[in-house]
């Protein structure tokens, strides 16, 4: 499975992150690093576009794991958009709708963040 | 015709003319008319000649044997005549005024005679076959054929020829003929002079060597030994020819070589190093080619590159993440180097990494890159620098170092260029032989792994009463984060899970290890699967990363009531087949390791059904739906639902075949990208 892109895009107090392709355990670091470079310049409201998203394995929903509990004590959050019917189904089984706000569509989540 | 047979020829028609001679002296009777003697020598010396000169010498002894061989015989000619000048003097009529012993020492300075000529032919013959030009032989055997034509002319003149180039004693003007014969042997003699290739085989002092040597011999011809064919003229007079004719090939043969040496002489010296260069380089090129240690291939290198270029130090730097670090020196110390005046190498390096070119220095102190250098370790210095290129990349720059100014020539530099190329090869395939020996020490510590994890899955299948059980796991990579298990914890009682590491690899293994411990323990401990994996989620969030987590069913089987209770840890759903069909069994339930214990809890459904005799249960992991064809689609929840309705009636381990066949068609040798975990729970009565 190859060919993963992520991209970052930069709004006025939140950041969107979008992906496309297939993520799993090789194209995994590329969105952690994203995510942790994020993180270090403390833009924590961040929104995941995962409408070009093909496939996301475990290690690819570990990422999202991994930094959670970190932006969230920062009163930031992650908050996954626009996600195709089979990858909501990965989320849903694995109850991530229980632990992550989901969005059918990016001006939704963004639109969440303003106060 | 043999040698030996040419030999024996020889000697019995030189005997023959000897026994004549003698029996002449002795009854005043002539057995052989002059003219029939002259021809016999005259066909001894066509033989001779014939043997040693007319085609290529077919043994080559090696060139300074030639050229001894050459001078030695021409030396004991000189001896000979140095011996012999004044013994005997008579006129070629004189037959009837000898004595026996003049006799003796006439023949035998004849036949002398006619095997140093022969030796000094064959030995020139040999120099001038060196190398051998288009038409070396047949120049070779024109000048024969002239000189036996002129042999021939001769015949039949009582006066005979006088060559002597030196001494001008050649009558020019005695006749066309003559003159156009002499014409024809020097020109011959004289094209065949330039045939001393082997000049450049000779090393410097070789060169001097047979200049001195040779010199001497060649004077030393020139004064005594040309006084021979008049010494052997009442002997034979076609002999004086023939040695008029090899001493006028040997006059400008040795001549021309000897010339030939002088002008060589200035370059020899050069000739010698470049030769000594490009062995050393080839020496050194096979000795750093068998060298696949990386730390004794720069060791060698650094002491190698002083020797090519004969300097003082020499260092290897290599890049590592964008930096260049001194990998090895010679000559000089690391903190030496360190210690350079800022910005030390930088502008050198650049310029050396930029053009990929070899650099040479010759004045540090005059080249901007290097001029800051200039009181570094001495007044003076040069410095070679030539980068390592492996793939038009550079990855290191080998450094030579002289603390005197103009060290270096041009030609060093193209030698040290040469010389890191080698380098920059050696130490590649030195990097791919350290590679592959780690890439097999990882894969032997992966089928260890391997090994270990499959130790980890059930062995055997349980024995329920009324139910059978059946699993498969199949790993993508060697080891993976699927387990399955079964623990029996009582005689009502079997407890079965299957569960996903998230991640592959041996992190996933060795986590599931863990898992498959800490369930060992809390299957006796609690009682109930929503109780169980609360305690593995806490167990998870405690102990793992942050990013990893474990999704996972385990269900408590009671064979005796038939009833399983089962919770759904963030797992795929467990699939039924029963009576009504295929139903897709899928509680509420969070990945152990995604939330706090509370949240887990809440977030977890508990499940229990009744099961009826010939209805199946069947646990499966992501792996399994997520497998590909060729094509790139997925296998999915809809075909392994399709499947399971072929599976009706068959026992658990058919099921599992049927089921993992299914996949293995689906898929046409398309690899898998995870593990797959297959477990079939049958209830047979």
């Amino acid at each position: 499975m190859s060919g993963f892109e992520v991209s970052r895009k930069d709004m006025d107090r939140v950041s969107v992150v979008s992906l496309k392709g297939y993520l799993d355990a090789h194209t995994a670091s590329d969105f952690e690093d994203v995510l942790q470079k994020l993180v270090d310049e403390d833009r924590v409201r961040i929104v995941v576009n995962l409408r070009d998203l093909h496939y996301i394995s475990s290690a690819g929903l570990g990422v999202f794991m991994g930094f959670i509990e970190n932006v969230r004590q920062r009163e930031g959050d992650i908050k996954l958009a626009e996600m195709s019917e089979k990858v909501y189904r990965v989320f849903d089984l694995l109850g991530f709708p229980v632990l992550y706000e989901i969005f059918d569509s990016e001006a939704e989540a963004i639109q969440k963040y303003q106060p | 015709m043999k040698k030996k047979t040419t030999f024996f020829i020889s000697v019995l028609i030189l005997g023959v003319v000897a026994l004549s001679d003698f029996h002449r002296i002795r009854t005043g009777i002539i057995a052989f008319p002059p003219l029939l003697r002259e021809v016999l020598l005259t066909a001894v010396l066509l033989l001779q000649v014939i043997r040693v000169s007319w085609r290529r010498p077919v043994v080559r002894s090696d060139l300074i044997a030639q050229l001894q061989g050459l001078g030695i015989s021409m030396l004991l000619l000189w001896v000979l005549n140095y011996v012999l000048s004044g013994q005997i003097e008579f006129e070629p009529d004189s037959f009837g005024t000898l004595t026996l012993n003049d006799l003796i020492i006439w023949t035998a300075f004849g036949m002398l005679l006619i095997l140093f000529l022969i030796r000094i032919l064959q030995h020139l013959s040999a120099l001038i076959f060196i190398q051998q030009g288009r038409h070396t032989e047949r120049n070779l055997r024109l000048f024969f054929i002239s000189v036996f034509l002129a042999m021939g002319y001769n015949l039949f003149k009582s006066d005979p020829w006088e060559i002597d180039v030196f001494e001008g004693t050649f009558h020019f003007g005695r006749s066309p003929w003559e003159n156009g014969m002499f014409g024809v042997v020097f020109l011959f003699s004289f094209i065949l002079g330039f045939r001393n290739k082997w000049i450049h085989y000779l090393k410097k002092h070789q060169k001097w060597r047979v200049l001195f040597f040779g010199g001497l011999v060649f004077v030393f011809s020139q004064t005594y030994v040309h006084l021979i064919p008049e010494t052997i003229q009442p002997y034979s007079n076609l002999l004086r020819v023939f040695s008029s004719c090899v001493f006028l090939l040997w006059t400008a043969y040795g001549g021309m070589a000897l010339a030939g040496i002088l002008f060589h002489l200035p370059a020899a010296g050069l000739i010698d190093r470049r030769a000594r260069e490009i062995g050393t380089l080839q020496g050194l090129s096979t000795t750093i080619s068998s060298i696949f240690r990386t730390d004794e291939l720069i060791e060698k290198t650094v002491s190698m590159a002083c020797q090519i270029v004969g300097a003082d130090s020499a260092w290897i730097e290599l890049r590592e993440d964008d930096v260049y670090r001194i990998a090895g020196t010679r000559g000089i110390r690391t903190h030496e180097l360190t210690g350079m005046p800022p910005p030390g190498l930088s502008p050198l390096r650049e310029s050396v990494t930029d053009q990929q070119e070899t650099v040479l220095i010759n004045h540090l102190g005059r080249d901007k890159r290097t001029a800051h250098l200039r009181k570094w370790r001495s007044r003076a210095g040069s410095l070679l620098a030539a980068p390592l290129i492996f793939k038009e990349k550079v990855f290191g720059v080998l450094y030579a170092f002289c603390d005197r100014n103009f060290c270096f020539v041009e030609d060093g530099k193209g030698m040290f260029r040469a010389f890191a190329n080698q380098v920059a090869i050696a130490l590649e395939n030195a990097n791919l032989v350290a590679f592959s020996i780690e890439q097999e020490r990882y894969r032997e510590e992966l089928r260890l792994a391997h090994e270990a994890q499959m130790r980890l899955l059930p062995r055997s299948m349980p024995h329920i009463p009324g139910a059978e059980l059946e699993g498969l796991c199949v790993t993508a990579n060697d080891i993976g984060g699927d387990f399955y298990d079964f623990i029996p914890v009582g005689p009502e009682r079997i407890d079965l899970l299957v569960g996903d590491v998230s991640g592959k690899g041996a992190s996933a293994a060795f986590y599931m290890a863990e898992i498959k411990g800490v369930v060992q323990t809390l299957a006796h401990l609690f009682s109930t699967p929503g109780e169980i994996l609360k305690e593995i989620n806490t167990f998870v969030r405690r102990h793992f990363e942050p990013d990893m987590f474990v999704t996972m069913i385990y269900a408590v089987y009671c064979p005796g009531k038939r009833r399983l209770r089962f919770a759904r840890a963030g797992h795929t759903p467990v699939i039924h087949l029963g009576e009504r069909g295929v139903e897709s069994l899928e509680p509420r339930g969070l990945g152990l390791g995604l939330a706090e214990g509370d949240a887990f809890s809440r977030g977890l459904e508990e499940v229990e059904i009744g099961l009826r005799v010939r209805e199946k249960l069947v646990f499966f992991t992501d792996g399994l739906i997520e497998v590909r064809n060729p094509e790139g689609e997925e296998f999915g929840e809809n075909r392994l639902y399709a499947a399971m309705n072929e599976v009706n009636g068959f026992t658990a381990a058919e099921t599992v075949a049927s089921l993992h066949g299914c996949v293995d068609r689906f898929r046409r040798h398309h690899p898998v990208h995870d593990d797959m975990t297959l477990v079939i729970l049958n209830v047979t009565a």
